[in-house]
């Protein structure tokens, strides 16, 4: 049962009640609160109403609460009332003891139309002198009418057992089947009215789903149980939204909870309060919980004018108040409306012109005519459009300069036939094609000057302007850009996914995506190298002009700057890590006691080990030497499949990344040039020069580990830019002394090697010439020269 | 209600609706509009490769470009715009105007665009400058659109362009505020009747006028002429005041051996951490502030160069750019910081300042005549500043029986200031003398408030040189906490007689009130700042509060204003 008797239904009633109630509870107090806990929570089913907390907090509030309550929110309980109204009957009639359940599922029945009874009646009240639970704020009034003040009788009722004292209360009220019959009348009369008064504001209360408000009831008795006061003054301050909006999302409450909102966290207790942000549902300090926003009975942000108010967090209502910003108005249909009279008569005036040009080239065309530049031709070309007589201007209507004799000479337009004059401004000879004698169509080389005034001349030209728009083009430009940004598509939608997958496979070292996160990875290498190798061409393409130029360069600072930001914490994940080494292991370690090695790495399990995983925190030199052990390994591998292929996934990332190393040089030497500036620029040239060479020591790193074709001549390139580096590899004291413990026929051996190497190199860097990467040769030149000097020095030992 | 955003939503709009090449015209007033809210960088990730002037007859064509234009619909980008539809030199064309547009301006545009290329007519309206969030101007100069045509009357160019850029934050904010105005203001009261109208007019635009809460103040510069008088001493208020901020950029080239990257610097809240967290900290704080971010990037910088493994690489990798940006924001701000420093300590600020905060805050006539005196006697204080601390004194003791101006204009002259500069100390008493002020805003005028004076002055201030506090902040701090409402309601009233005087505050103790104050004559960085620490306090209130002027005055912009007119 589930009757509320808004403030509207019985003023006068609930004015008497509310003193009551507060004269009850002034000589209850306190005692009122503790009921409460028990009987929330055995009220899920019974048709409780929801002014459940009312008793229980101060009696002052109580008046205010009923006062405040708009008929908006109420609206939903009046209506129902009046079809539930009729199962009140068989109820209060007898079986006191089951009274709440009984009706419930009746009342259920007779409001089949709402499809719910606990929607709004989220709680019971209970009556504060007795304890007894009413289903309504109305039962409730009628109870203490008749129990606490109607006399005698009520008295003696007092001392009932709560269960079927409501009922039995409201029974004795309605003695006789009379009595009960005319106010139910009565009641019915006001509620029918009241009803169609409101039938407008309930729409969205009746959309509410079943499974919301079922859910909904039952999740109202936990937050009933903490009886943080803040809670229900939370409550009474939205008023209506308690009906209204659903709550299955709320956070329960704990203790020591902390606020949810990022940045706040403050333990959650009464004095900072602990309210349910509406919207979001998770539970916030006071402070962080105080907006305002209109939510739909779905808890989502409604539109102005509809929802109803609800109490919303910070972080809900600064995205709401974000995603809705900003008025616009388009005016594009008024606007293309009033377009199409200019274009059809743009487009008219446009073939009408044409099809005299065609004439006139037909009239030139003729043999007869085009030799005689006499009377014939020009009666030909009057016979297309009649001309303008002379005498009748004076200027020309362009320049408004007057016509003369000889200087400024009287021309017609061919076109149209007026009269301008010849300067560059107001008239101008169009060249039209001649048509082929004798054939069809129009010669390509023979073409007649045919005059044309400036403004037939801007028709002709925007009439083919507009012919030649509606063609397709297509550039290389267009072409290459299409590249890019398909790639750039591939990454946006596969990146998430490799993130996720990343982040997961750190986390558990041996998952079964690895594989999977290997393809995916595969493909974004390949897709930023495409879209790099595409910007490339794009920058490298012939500018007509300089906006051409501009634009392309644009293109490719564009790519660069978003793969800097994409591409490079994805080489930074671990995953390449864990495949050269599962890749190369068995591939390189049975190589590993090499003679080589045992030279140019001196930690051999060392190097192995850095070159394979690269996480290690082994010193740059061993890594960069360990490289050319691997190198060595590689080349000297008959079945390298593995490691090249390895090989030529990271040199796609290599290849741009050198780029970024060397846009970083460029800068770097920027900040030289200008060495000025006292310390401040001291400080920040020696930071950015450090910056600059440590970011070609990771190209050199990074490429370390890539094995195939080049990777040694760019350490030293790197190298070369780099002092910490070239200090490690030049002064690496070691060297000399290793030379010298070698025994001879270790030098030898590896004596053969290195010229070997260097053999290498030099093919590398004869390739590199002839494919005009000049950067690389020279690096690679450097790293020849490092060749040589060991050579040499083993060589003084031997 | 953030201004910033408001205005970076629309530009965000303009450069997502449409995905290709692009290529983006503004105009004249549109492109400082666009580069105080986005970056060179942000328009590039958007596809949007060039950026040019609509006005620029020498575009080359490129066809396989789409066009954007973001324009102000006045007649000069309106002629522009169908030159270029005439004779189209890009591909499509997506036309967004930054205010309402005339229906003979679309049909204009209509005529012209013969060959169909025009894609999308929308008005997007981001037609104030937005510097931080709650802030934001027209920017109206002397040069461009003079404020008063005689006296304290609107110019009609500066007018139409006010109304135009006020109703454009109303309509990105999707605000119908009601109106008030300051009583004694014919200027505000013109600019409230002229938005209201447009308002009414453009119902449909504006929206019904049920159910906001928002309220727009205009107040008049001429009530409160002291604040941007005054010496400021946070970093954001100094950098106007001391060295001055044109669109967020700040031009140092006139720094011998500046080094060339800072010739010119950017201030944006959104792309600089360091700026966002320190523009408004005092001079003091600041100088521990810098110090700190010179540390932390020391501490980074010295781990970055000991690069000895590759882990360290990696991470050194995956913050190179990051790195970068730092590196050049810790010069960016050690310069201005430095250069700060250095006009303050030759320009003498602080012995300048401690007077004027005195003639602004306390009532001590012969203490003050006597350090004024002094301080004029002082050729190593430059004549700007003898004159502000004259014009200050002349607006606070204009009624004061032993009124000296007379005497310390005369010592100015004698003391080798230029005869025009004395003259301001005329021109600011006739803008915005005694007689054309409401407030009372040195608390002098009766007895009453005398008292009060006396009391805030026994009170003690911690900090000698920021004890004033600018009346607007006084006057939205008392109505925020509902004190003196009738005192409000009488000064500053409803512009529409038939509207409820507003409640700040419900019964239940959540406020819920978006204020937008708008000062006709301009705002300062001082009282940005006032109002941005009282969002601070009152925004868990849902008090949301922005500040909007017709531009943003220091007090060299302030005086000159006021030179051209009130002469």
């Amino acid at each position: 049962m589930s009757q509320t008797s808004s403030p509207r239904a019985s003023p006068l009633r609930k004015e008497a009640s509310i003193r009551h109630v507060r004269r009850a509870a002034r000589t209850l107090g306190p005692a009122a609160s503790p009921n409460l806990e028990g009987s929330a929570a055995d009220t899920p089913s019974t048709t409780a109403s929801d002014r459940a907390p009312r008793p229980m907090r101060s009696q002052s509030t109580i008046g205010e609460e009923a006062a405040m309550y708009p008929a908006g929110g109420d609206s939903n309980s009046m209506r129902r009332s009046t079809i539930s109204l009729g199962s009140l009957q068989p109820s209060l009639a007898g079986r006191p003891g089951s009274i709440s359940s009984s009706s419930n599922s009746s009342s259920r029945r007779a409001s089949g139309v709402f499809g719910d009874d606990g929607t709004a009646s989220g709680d019971t009240l209970r009556c504060p002198i007795c304890g007894v639970m009413a289903p309504s704020l109305f039962a409730l009034n009628m109870h203490l009418d008749d129990t606490h003040f109607a006399g005698e009788g009520g008295g003696m009722e007092r001392a009932r057992p709560a269960g079927g004292l409501e009922a039995e209360g409201i029974q004795t009220r309605y003695a006789s089947q009379d009595d009960l019959e005319e106010v139910k009348g009565a009641i019915l009369g006001f509620f029918r009215g009241a009803g169609k008064a409101v039938r407008g504001l309930s729409g969205a209360a009746q959309t509410m789903p079943m499974s919301a408000a079922t859910s909904n009831h039952n999740s109202e008795s936990p937050a009933a149980d903490v009886g943080g006061g803040e809670v229900w003054r939370a409550g009474e301050r939205d008023g209506a939204d308690r009906d209204m909006v659903t709550r299955t999302h709320w956070q329960q409450q704990r203790a020591g909870m902390r606020c949810g909102l990022a940045g706040c966290g403050i333990t959650l207790t009464p004095q900072t309060g602990m309210v349910n942000c509406r919207s979001c549902g998770r539970l916030m300090c006071g402070q962080h919980c105080s907006w305002r926003m209109r939510l739909s009975p779905t808890a989502q942000a409604a539109g102005p004018g509809r929802g109803v108010a609800c109490r919303v967090c910070e972080e809900c209502h600064a995205r709401t108040i974000g995603s809705t910003a900003g008025q616009t108005r388009s005016h594009m249909r008024g606007f293309a409306h009033m377009r199409r009279k200019a274009v059809s008569s743009a487009t008219l005036e446009g073939t009408r012109l044409e099809k005299r040009l065609e004439k006139l080239a037909l009239v030139h065309g003729t043999p007869g005519l085009t030799g005689a530049h006499g009377r014939a031709l020009q009666e030909a070309e009057q016979a297309v459009v009649a001309w303008e007589d002379d005498a009748d201007v004076a200027d020309c209507p362009f320049c408004a300069k007057a016509f003369g004799r000889v200087a400024s000479r009287r021309h017609h337009c061919r076109l149209c036939g007026r009269v301008v004059c010849g300067r560059a401004g107001c008239s101008a000879l169009l060249g039209v094609p001649l048509p082929v004698p004798g054939g069809q169509g129009f010669s390509a080389s023979h073409r007649a000057d045919i005059r044309a005034c400036r403004t037939c001349e801007g028709v002709i030209i925007r009439h083919r302007d507009r012919l030649a728009r509606a063609a397709p083009q297509a550039s290389a430009l267009i072409r290459l850009y299409t590249q890019v940004r398909t790639a750039m598509a591939l990454v946006e939608e596969t990146l998430p996914t490799f993130n996720a997958l990343a982040t997961r496979l750190r986390n558990h070292a041996a998952a079964p995506d690895l594989p999977r996160a290997a393809r995916i990875r595969r493909q974004l290498t390949a897709a930023f190298n495409g879209m790099d190798h595409a910007s490339k061409c794009i920058a490298a393409l012939p500018a007509d002009d300089a906006t051409s130029k501009r634009l392309h360069n644009a293109i490719r600072r564009t790519v660069s700057q978003y793969l800097q930001l994409h591409m490079f914490p994805l080489t930074m994940l671990p995953k390449p890590a864990r495949r050269p080494h599962s890749l190369l292991q068995p591939d390189s370690s049975p190589r590993a006691p090499t003679p080589l090695r045992v030279q140019t790495a001196p930690g051999t399990a060392n190097g192995s080990e850095a070159a394979g995983s690269p996480a290690g925190s082994l010193p740059l030199s061993t890594s960069t030497f360990s490289a050319d052990g691997q190198k060595h390994v590689a080349a000297r591998g008959s079945t390298s499949d593995n490691a090249s292929a390895e090989s030529s996934t990271a040199n796609e990332i290599s290849s741009p990344l050198r780029d970024i190393t060397a846009a970083a040089d460029s800068h770097a030497e920027g900040q030289n040039t200008d060495g000025s500036g006292g310390t401040k620029a001291t400080l920040a040239t020696g930071l950015t020069r450090g910056v600059s060479g440590a970011a070609t020591g990771i190209a050199s790193s990074l490429l370390s580990y890539v094995v195939a074709a080049k990777p040694k001549a760019d350490n030293d390139a790197a190298a070369r830019h780099d002092e910490l580096v070239q200090q490690a590899l030049a002064s690496d004291p070691g060297k000399e002394q290793r030379i010298a413990a070698m025994s001879s026929h270790e030098k030898m051996s590896s004596l053969d090697v290195l010229r070997d190497q260097r053999q290498r190199v030099l093919g590398y860097i004869s390739e590199a010439q002839k494919e005009r990467r000049l950067e690389d040769a020279m690096s690679l030149q450097a790293s020849l020269g490092d060749l040589d000097v060991e050579l040499s020095l083993i060589e003084r030992s031997l | 209600m953030d201004a910033l955003k408001a205005a970076q939503h629309y530009i965000n709009r303009i450069v997502t609706d449409t995905s290709g090449m692009k290529v983006l015209l503004l105009d004249r007033e549109t492109t400082p509009i666009i580069s105080l809210v986005s970056t060179q960088s942000h328009l590039l990730s958007k596809e949007v490769y060039l950026v040019d002037r609509i006005d620029n007859v020498q575009r080359d064509t490129m066809r396989h470009l789409k066009c954007l234009c973001f324009l102000r619909p006045t007649d000069s980008s309106i002629q522009a715009l169908v030159d270029e539809l005439r004779s189209p030199k890009y591909g499509d064309y997506y036309i967004y105007f930054s205010n309402i547009l005339k229906k003979s301006m679309i049909e204009l545009l209509a005529e012209n665009d013969e060959s169909e290329v025009v894609q999308e007519l929308q008005e997007f309206y981001a037609d104030f400058y937005a510097p931080t969030p709650c802030l934001f101007h027209i920017g109206l100069t002397p040069a461009t659109h003079p404020l008063f045509a005689e006296g304290h009357s609107w110019n009609p160019g500066a007018l139409s362009r006010t109304v135009q850029g006020l109703s454009a934050l109303l309509l990105s904010l999707k605000k119908r505020p009601n109106i008030r105005y300051e009583r004694n203001s014919a200027m505000a009261q013109k600019l409230g009747r002229e938005l209201e109208y447009l308002m009414n007019h453009e119902s449909n635009l504006f929206g019904a006028n049920t159910g906001d809460k928002t309220q727009l103040y205009i107040l008049d510069r001429k009530n409160d002429p002291v604040t941007p008088l005054l010496t400021h001493w946070t970093y954001h208020a100094m950098l106007h005041e001391l060295i001055g901020i044109n669109n967020g950029r700040i031009d140092l080239s006139y720094l011998p051996d500046i080094r060339p990257e800072v010739k010119e610097v950017m201030l944006s809240q959104d792309q600089d951490s360091f700026f966002k967290q320190s523009q408004y900290l005092n001079f003091g704080d600041l100088g521990v502030s810098v110090k700190e971010f010179v540390d932390t990037y020391q501490s980074k910088s010295s781990s970055h160069h000991k690069i000895d493994s590759i882990s360290d690489m990696k991470r050194f990798v995956e913050a190179y750019p990051e790195f970068r940006k730092l590196s050049g924001n810790v010069t960016k701000h050690v310069t201005l910081i430095g250069e700060l420093s250095r006009i303050v300590g030759s320009r003498h600020l602080l012995a300048v300042s401690e007077l004027e905060q005195s003639l602004a805050c306390n009532e001590q006539h012969n203490t003050d005549l006597k350090a004024l005196r002094a301080l004029i006697a002082d050729p190593s204080i430059q004549p700007e500043n003898k004159v502000r601390c004259v014009v200050l004194y002349a607006l606070r003791y204009e009624r004061a029986q032993s009124n000296a101006l007379h005497d310390l204009k005369q010592q100015l002259l004698s003391s080798g200031v230029d005869a025009d500069l004395v003259s301001t100390v005329d021109v600011v008493l006739r803008y915005s003398g005694l007689r054309e002020r409401q407030s009372d805003i040195f608390q002098n005028e009766n007895i009453f408030s005398r008292g009060r004076n006396m009391f805030k002055g026994l009170q003690g201030t911690e900090n000698v040189y920021t004890q004033h506090t600018p009346a607007l902040a006084e006057m939205l701090e008392q109505l925020l906490r509902g004190r003196q409402g009738l005192h409000w309601q009488e000064r500053l009233p409803n512009l529409d007689p038939q509207a409820r005087p507003p409640t700040i505050g419900n019964e239940s103790g959540i406020f819920n009130q978006d204020i937008i104050v708008f000062v006709v004559g301009g705002v300062t960085m001082d009282e940005e700042k006032a109002v941005a620490s009282l969002n601070a306090r009152f925004g868990s209130q849902n008090v949301r509060i922005m500040l909007g002027g017709t531009s943003i005055h220091n007090s060299h912009t302030f005086l000159n204003e006021l030179s051209t007119t009130f002469i």
